[in-house]
């Protein structure tokens, strides 16, 4: 009697507290009890007897009986029709067996008695359990909302920071159109000259009209770059190095030309990236034009004003080198460059959050690196953008 | 319920009475039986393959045995599901069940089947199967043959059933540690194998090798302990690295014992179950005895000593019966076990 005691104890013991999810735990335990011990139902009540059992297992057999003051005792035996009955109050819950034609209710019911706060202990850390999966989930949630929201002021800082190049790019473009607009103006001027004069031929008006066609072809042309600049990068797309650098010339030089500032613009072995190509263009003309407001400072004592872009390939990265010699940046400030709203522009209108949104765009949206390093005369920024060969898509 | 026994499939469709359109076949495994021979009949067969089949005072390796049913049977086609004629099965109140005996979903059939039929339902029946131990098609309705597949023939009459093995403690208890459905891979923590080895050889004298872990396993199974006393044998049939192959599943933790088997205290348990399956001295028109094929393999020779036994007890009522991969016995006071190596007799 000794062995089938322990072993049904042991038994039971061994289905208590089995996994930290309450249905599957309670589940385990009234399957295996039921099993071991020869019980034909089992139940689980979560609040009242009365309610609709929260799981129940075995042989559906019904039954009525008084549920009155079950809460005070470690287990309650009773015997309706030919069943006997063992609940086992709980924390709040019951459990519930049915048996037949079983002898030794009695043994039964004291030995599930004893189990009553190992239950109770594994049902407190199940529900202890559940509680915490909710509050991580709504903090999951939470985050969620948090980085979403940091998403889309990103994107809106990115766009407010396109559109506060806007006046410059208006510039750029009058610089762009001075030279063409003025040719085409003296060509139309000799024409009508020559009208005038009745010294119009024919093959002269093919040249001339040839000549204003090629101009406003470059008219065009420079208008399809800027309203590209401004269309917004939807898909990373491959973009060659020397697109890039393309692009950069004919966006900036001529205006840095009209300005006094050299800039030289180096070919570079071609390499291909995966990236949001206007976000980079926006980055490197953010760049180029911090470096050309310092030039152009009333302060700066440069006379011979240069900005020189180039690139470099290493094993993994193309490296875009904007450097200048504008003087660098002072020591104590360089730590904050990257900061949001820092600016030395203040008086200039500037936002303090050109370098922060362009740090930002390279690393978040580029997956790269923004570098900055004074030398000799100015400064140097270097955008690492990984390779597509060396990147897995 | 009338049977007969045939020596083909053949001599049995010559003879049949198609007045009665419901059967079943209970066919030897080396019967030559091909189940496109029943299909498209004037009469609807069903039934499953055995290793053996016993009628009257004999058992057969071949032939078959058809009984003339009155209420129609149901096929379990996907024993892996939860039962779902639920509704048929409460009205049922005595069933003879054959389930593939070597799929690995016995265990929760037979929870649902004890969870769907009714409060007084008593169900006996075994494993079909063959003597290979490799999973066939062995259950069959007149449309298919299947696996993981289980036959519920309702008996027109309240069976009264009677359960016994007769195997004896050698030595344990021991904890079942770490199992995988029928798979026990640790006794007390150490590899099963290991400790089954040991005890085994000791007691019988003889090393295991390569080839020989059947013939000398059979004679050793292992017992689950339960409360109510009974002990639930396990047949080891087979050792995987240190693991032991049983038939039928082995809940973790389970308290087990090493048993040993002697002719007379096995052919004595049969005549218990006889016994135990005629208590209420009512008029019995058919006995159905399921017994383990191992108790042959065990038994050899001897084994007719045990129908004998049970021949003795139920007198001139007829015997029929299959030799199974597991046997099932149950009167709905708790859930259905699945058997080894146990006699179990069902009169009705």
């Amino acid at each position: 009697m000794l062995l089938k005691q322990l072993t049904l104890a042991y038994e039971c013991l061994s289905a208590i507290g089995n996994s930290l999810e309450l249905e599957s735990m309670i589940s385990e335990i009234l399957s295996s009890f039921s099993r071991k011990t020869g019980a034909i139902n089992a139940r689980y009540y979560e609040n009242k007897l009365d309610d609709k059992p929260m799981i129940s297992i075995g042989k559906q057999v019904s039954f009525d009986f008084n549920k009155q003051n079950i809460d005070t005792q470690k287990y309650i035996l009773l015997k309706i029709n030919n069943l006997d009955i063992i609940i086992l109050p709980l924390k709040n819950s019951y459990l519930l067996f049915v048996y037949k034609n079983q002898e030794n209710t009695k043994k039964l019911a004291a030995m599930l008695g004893n189990f009553q706060s190992k239950i109770n202990l594994s049902i407190s850390a199940c529900i202890g359990v559940e509680n915490l999966k909710v509050l991580n989930e709504e903090l999951e949630d939470r985050i969620k909302t948090s980085v979403n929201k940091i998403r889309e002021n990103e994107k809106m800082l990115i766009s407010q920071s396109k559109q506060a190049v806007m006046g410059e790019m208006i510039e750029m473009i009058a610089h762009q159109w001075r030279q063409p607009l003025t040719a085409i103006g003296m060509t139309s001027n000799n024409i009508a000259m020559d009208l005038a004069l009745d010294d119009l031929d024919t093959k002269t008006l093919q040249l001339d009209l040839h000549s204003i066609n090629t101009q406003v072809d470059y008219l065009s042309t420079t208008i399809d770059d800027f309203r590209n600049f401004f269309k917004e990068s939807k898909e990373k797309e491959d973009v060659s190095s020397t697109v890039i650098i393309e692009s950069i010339n004919s966006l900036v030089s001529k205006q840095l030309e009209n300005q006094n500032i050299y800039i030289s613009i180096y070919e570079c072995k071609e390499v291909i990236v995966h990236i949001y190509k206007n976000e980079l263009l926006q980055v490197i003309l953010n760049l180029i034009s911090n470096s050309k407001d310092a030039l152009l400072d009333p302060k700066s004592t440069q006379h011979n004003k240069k900005i020189n872009v180039s690139c470099k390939n290493t094993i993994d990265y193309l490296e875009i080198i904007i450097s200048d010699n504008a003087g660098g940046i002072a020591d104590e400030i360089m730590p904050k460059i990257f900061e949001p709203y820092f600016s030395t522009k203040k008086e200039k209108n500037g936002t303090g959050l050109g370098l922060y949104m362009s740090k930002t765009i390279v690393q978040e949206h580029l997956e790269g690196q923004l570098l900055v390093e004074n030398i000799d005369d100015g400064v140097t920024f270097t955008i690492k953008i990984p390779r597509l060969d060396k990147i897995n898509l | 319920m009338k049977a007969n026994y045939f020596k083909t499939i053949e001599d049995f469709l010559q003879v049949v009475d198609t007045n009665n359109k419901l059967w079943l076949l209970l066919v030897a495994e080396k019967c030559s039986f091909e189940h496109s021979q029943i299909k498209n009949l004037d009469i609807d067969c069903y039934g499953g393959i055995f290793p053996e089949v016993i009628f009257n005072k004999q058992h057969y390796k071949d032939g078959l045995i058809a009984v003339s049913l009155k209420l129609e049977p149901i096929l379990i086609k996907d024993i892996q599901k939860p039962i779902i004629e639920s509704k048929r099965l409460k009205s049922i109140d005595s069933m003879l069940v054959f389930v593939d005996g070597l799929s690995a979903f016995i265990d929760p059939f037979l929870v649902s089947l004890f969870e769907s039929s009714d409060e007084e339902c008593v169900i006996f029946g075994g494993g079909a199967g063959k003597l290979t131990l490799e999973q066939d098609l062995v259950i069959f309705s007149p449309l298919e043959i299947t696996q993981d597949s289980a036959l519920i023939i309702p008996l027109e009459k309240k069976a009264e059933i009677g359960v016994n093995h007769g195997w004896e403690f050698l030595e344990g208890p021991f904890v079942a540690t770490a199992c995988q459905n029928n798979i026990l891979e640790q006794i007390d923590y150490e590899d099963a194998f290991d400790i089954y080895k040991n005890i085994v050889e000791k007691d019988s004298g003889i090393k295991f090798n390569d080839e020989n872990f059947f013939d000398l396993a059979k004679s050793y199974p292992l017992g689950i302990v339960t409360y109510n006393g009974e002990v639930i044998v396990r047949d080891p049939i087979a050792v995987d690295k240190n693991n032991l192959i049983l038939v039928g599943v082995m809940p973790e933790n389970s308290i087990i014992q090493i048993l040993k088997g002697q002719n007379t205290k096995l052919i004595q348990a049969a005549k218990k179950a006889a016994q135990d399956s005629i208590k209420s001295n009512e008029d019995k028109k058919i006995a159905i005895m399921i017994d383990c094929i191992s108790r042959v393999l065990f038994l050899e020779d001897a084994f007719v000593k045990e129908i004998d036994s049970v021949t003795q007890v139920i007198g001139d009522t007829q015997l029929i019966g299959v030799l199974t991969l597991g046997e099932i016995a149950n009167t709905s006071d708790k859930y259905i076990d699945f058997y080894n190596k146990t006699c179990v007799i069902g009169t009705i």
